[in-house]
């Protein structure tokens, strides 16, 4: 027995030797070490509850504690209202300092009273009328969970702000733009759901409901949901729809919401857009031209051999995506046969941390999280049934085949009765746990499922602890204390960590894995089936779907918890790069951030652009957890990828507020700016080339006018910025000054010359189409046909001159300038007779002389 | 050897201009003369518009053909060209029309073209995205 406890003592020396050597990760440190508030609440929840009966205000509450414990970082200053935001939670102070003038009434009539307030719930609460209510807690679940704002107000976010209140033409209430308590049940469960890539969409800002009963604005009743690029999606009743008859966890709104949620992700990486994705879905090829009225027309030619899930997937590869997410996700049974293989493994792999959802895989999923419990209780009940003494009663649940050992019919309905129990209690776990669990055990066969994976799990440890028990008595000792090993995660973090970006990350994360774990339990000296059994046991209770999830969850987190730092870098980037001379000549290099219809300087764009990654680091530099600073490089590299968006987040709200205020400042100097360039205009007019044409006038005038603002936008192009001004403004009716008559005056013997030398010039260019003509009838090819038609082919030219200077006066005297003049058709015909004989030789010269 | 190096450099000034290639002028330029120029394509495909075709290369890029000229170029971008500000700069001159184009798809967002009909060019992008999704080249007007 002592000389069994010495691997015991090894093990914990070799976790305490090992560390120094190894990088210390950054977010084992953020990670608080309680036991979680959540899974308390749910032990005590009643067996045969669903997720959907547990919802409550102390659920939520719990949930929002735990994810709100964890977030040291840098605090935040400032109010909010009453609010003193550096003595609210992290998380709190961030959505308050981002939301806090969004929600609510946004008309300005009808203010609310959140004086009462201690935290986000509360004021969410507010809105919605009823204090301690699971809405304000919904709304705060979904922002620390997607990071965006769950919308409670009356203003749709791709209206201007002067239309809060008002959709389709009418006043609406401001209740009916808030969610029904149905609704905050879908979405709440929804966001269990969605713990993968949908938390990782920085361009979004808010999910917004258009008020009850509307469809919207300017689209046909089809559409529910729409995702806008721009950082918004807005949901209509129809994605909303929960099938309360059936079951709450039934409804449009799972694969609707996710849906638009999984246009965002695509927006941001444009993961629907390579060529790859397309052949991949069937998009085989695009036929993209131009019809006749000079519009694009795309039609996409698709493989028929591919499935896809609805027949809306196969209407574009964006929309193949956002399908394809939603309904994977949201019904993995039904996607089951019904999406082409490649197609769901590319998703699983990249946005679903290698899981598939359908029901098979979900029950083998939860079992193996709870494989620890699973172990403990067979290992308990192999000792129980080994020494029992009473007769147990019969169970058909285990077959004497389901064991690699002989067993004993006693033994075997013992062991039945007990693995009967344990899989009633991880069954009555999942279930209000898990937000599927409910639907898979309801759903035909779903039974027969979860007793066939159950039984297979537990004869599985049952057959192993007897057989092991059989060969060493102090086995079960050992095994007892390794259990108590199996929840550090420190290894399956750092063999993910080691793993990070490969080609196969989830095989090298198996690999890495077994090969510290098996360095680890190495020492204990132990049989190398029991080594190899503790390895594979730590490897089943952290899987690798387990940690890229929950790893990614922590270093958003963590960078969320920073938020404050990278506001604090933006602003200092964004004012060195505005403090450079200001230059607008080499193109803008990449794509920086949304910038709708605006504009920014490229030497300013273009600095902010190469600064970026100089930025992200000064704020790798910044963050901490106490004093501990990234030690590992792919935490690094993770990070990295975190920070980034904030960061261009940051500076794009940056970017919106001087764009906002250089508008407002344009506006308020547009008078002198009239007053300025109109002046400069009319005081000289070497700026018409062409008094002859009015359309060449102003359009003149509007290209000078510009040019001459000396107002140098940074934000705005100057013709977006200026044009209404000059347009209507500062070109207007030119034509018409005393100014302009002054300087006609003035110019008559020019103008009069000028229009003399364009009439020439407009006969020349008729000759010399006639004499091309002539040479055609009369080739000069040889020297032979240059002699023989010499009289017919000048004859061809010269006949024809008085026809074509006809040709050319014709309208001269009907056209403004020569009315205002008096300028007569005789005055042309005198320059004509000057120069006629002149311009015949020429012609007759440069055309008619041969090679 | 000043006049050396002012020789060389006037040489490769004059070889850099002479190789340079011809480009397709939108409106007059014929279909052989473009086969020329690009060489073969990868396909030709049938278009539902009067006298017209599709002549298509690798990587997206597509010349529409009307009665034997090239009327117009699809291109998807390359990788400088791909933002919109790279454009909204290009164009800057330009009185260039900004027009949401109506989309088929009702959950999607909405297309945008920035039209430079002066230059003949139309890029396509969705709505608030940065990112350029088509460049189209036409005869300028």
């Amino acid at each position: 027995m002592l000389k069994n406890k010495y691997p015991l003592i090894l093990l914990f020396a070799l976790t305490a030797c090992t560390k120094p050597s190894s990088p210390k990760l950054l977010i084992s440190a953020f990670e608080g070490k309680a036991v979680s508030i959540v899974e308390r609440k749910l032990a005590a929840a009643p067996d045969g509850k669903c997720v959907k009966d547990i919802y409550s205000v102390d659920l939520l509450k719990a949930e929002v504690k735990e994810l709100e414990k964890n977030y040291s970082g840098t605090p935040v200053k400032g109010k909010w209202k009453h609010l003193d935001l550096s003595k609210l939670p992290i998380p709190q102070a961030n959505f308050l300092k981002r939301y806090g003038n969004m929600l609510g009434d946004q008309t300005g009539k009808n203010p609310i009273d959140y004086t009462g307030c201690e935290d986000v719930p509360c004021i969410y609460n507010k809105i919605y009328e009823q204090d301690n209510n699971v809405a304000g807690y919904v709304h705060y679940l979904w922002y620390l969970k997607f990071n965006h704002m769950l919308s409670a107000d009356n203003h749709i976010p791709t209206d201007n702000i002067s239309k809060a209140g008002i959709y389709q033409g009418k006043a609406q209430e401001l209740a009916q733009y808030l969610y029904s308590r149905d609704e905050l049940y879908g979405l709440w469960r929804l966001s269990l759901m969605l713990k993968t890539s949908h938390n990782k969409i920085p361009n979004l800002k808010e999910t917004q409901r258009i008020p009850r009963g509307e469809i919207f604005e300017g689209r046909n009743a089809g559409a529910c949901g729409l995702a806008y690029s721009q950082g918004h999606i807005l949901l209509q009743d129809g994605c909303l729809t929960i099938y309360k008859q059936t079951s709450v966890d039934t409804g449009y709104l799972y694969p609707a919401v996710a849906h638009e949620l999984s246009h965002m992700l695509d927006f941001n990486t444009n993961i629907s857009t390579p060529e790859s994705y397309r052949k991949m879905t069937g998009f085989l090829s695009t036929k993209e031209y131009l019809n006749e009225k000079n519009e694009r027309v795309v039609e996409w030619t698709l493989d028929p051999s591919i499935k896809h899930i609805t027949d809306y997937a196969k209407t574009s590869p964006m929309e193949s995506f956002a399908e394809t997410m939603a309904y994977m996700r949201t019904d993995g049974e039904g996607t089951k046969d019904n999406i082409a293989e490649d197609l769901k493994a590319w998703i699983s792999k990249n946005h679903y941390a290698g899981k598939r959802f359908e029901r098979e895989s979900l029950m083998d999923a939860w079992l193996k999280k709870h494989s620890v419990d699973i172990s403990k209780e067979s290992l308990k009940a192999v000792v129980d049934c080994s020494s029992q003494k009473m007769a147990p009663a019969p169970s058909s649940f285990f077959k004497i085949s389901d064991f690699p050992i002989k067993v004993m019919p006693s033994t075997l309905n013992c062991l039945g009765g007990k693995a009967s129990e344990i899989s009633n209690l991880i069954n009555a776990r999942a279930l209000i746990q898990e937000p599927e669990a409910c639907r898979s055990f309801i759903l035909t066969g779903g039974r027969e499922t979860w007793e066939k994976l159950s039984r297979k799990e537990l004869s599985a440890y049952l057959g192993r602890f007897l057989k092991e028990l059989e060969n060493d008595k102090d086995y079960i000792a050992r095994i007892n204390t390794f259990y108590d090993q199996l929840t550090d995660k420190e290894s399956a973090r750092m063999a993910y960590l080691n793993c990070y970006g490969q080609a196969e990350e989830q095989v090298c994360y198996d690999a890495e894995l077994d090969k510290l774990m098996t360095e680890k339990t190495l020492l204990l000296r132990l049989p190398e089936s029991h080594t190899k059994e503790l390895v594979e046991l730590y490897s089943t209770y952290h899987p690798y779907s387990s940690v890229k999830e929950e790893s990614g969850s922590l270093y958003l987190n963590f960078v969320e918890a920073n938020r404050a730092a990278i506001r604090i870098e933006a602003g200092a980037l964004f004012k060195s790069c505005l403090d450079l001379p200001h230059s607008d000549d080499v193109p803008p290099r990449d794509v920086l951030f949304k910038m709708g219809e605006g504009y920014l300087i490229s030497s300013v764009y273009n600095c902010l652009s190469e600064r970026i990654p100089e930025s992200v680091k000064n704020i790798e530099r910044k963050i901490a957890v106490g004093e501990m600073k990234i030690e590992h490089p792919s935490e690094e590299i993770i990070l990295t990828k975190e920070i980034r968006p904030l960061l261009k987040y940051e500076l794009e709200t940056i970017y919106e507020e001087n764009t906002r205020k250089e508008k407002s400042l344009a506006s308020a100097q547009s008078g002198r700016i009239k007053n300025d360039v109109r002046s400069s205009l009319l005081a000289s007019f070497d700026w018409v080339s062409d008094v002859l044409d009015s359309k060449k006038i102003a359009d003149a005038c509007r290209s000078v006018a510009l040019a001459r603002i000396d107002f140098l936008p940074v934000y705005h192009l100057k013709k977006d910025l200026f044009s209404e001004l000059v347009s209507n403004s500062i070109c207007v009716n030119m034509e018409s000054t005393p100014e302009y008559s002054n300087y006609l005056e003035s110019s008559k013997t020019t103008l009069i010359k000028k229009s003399q030398d364009s009439m020439e010039a407009r006969l020349t260019e008729l000759a010399q189409k006639r004499a091309t003509a002539c040479v055609k009838q009369f080739p000069v090819d040889t020297n032979l046909n240059r002699v023989k038609f010499k009289k017919d082919r000048d004859a061809c030219l010269i006949d024809l001159w008085p026809a074509m200077e006809t040709e050319v006066l014709k309208g001269f005297s009907d056209q403004p300038i020569a009315k205002k003049f008096n300028l007569t058709d005789e005055l042309i015909i005198q320059r004509f007779n000057l120069n006629r004989r002149k311009i015949q030789l020429k012609i007759l010269k440069e055309y008619f002389s041969g090679p | 050897m000043r006049l050396c190096l002012f020789l060389g450099a006037l040489i490769l000034v004059s070889v850099s201009c002479g190789v340079k290639q011809k480009s397709v002028a939108f409106g007059e330029t014929k279909k052989e003369e473009l086969l020329t120029l690009r060489g073969v394509p990868e396909r030709e495909e049938t278009i539902p518009v009067k006298d017209s075709s599709l002549v298509v290369y690798s990587e997206n890029e597509s010349y529409q053909i009307q009665n034997g000229v090239v009327k117009a170029s699809l291109k998807s971008p390359s990788s400088e060209d791909k933002s919109v500000m790279f454009w909204k700069h290009k164009l800057k001159d330009c009185i260039t029309d900004l027009k949401k184009v109506p989309n088929p798809d009702p959950h999607g967002p909405g297309q945008m073209e920035l039209d430079c009909a002066s230059e003949g060019i139309k890029v396509v992008y969705l709505e608030g995205s940065e990112t350029v999704q088509k460049v189209v080249e036409y005869a300028k007007k």
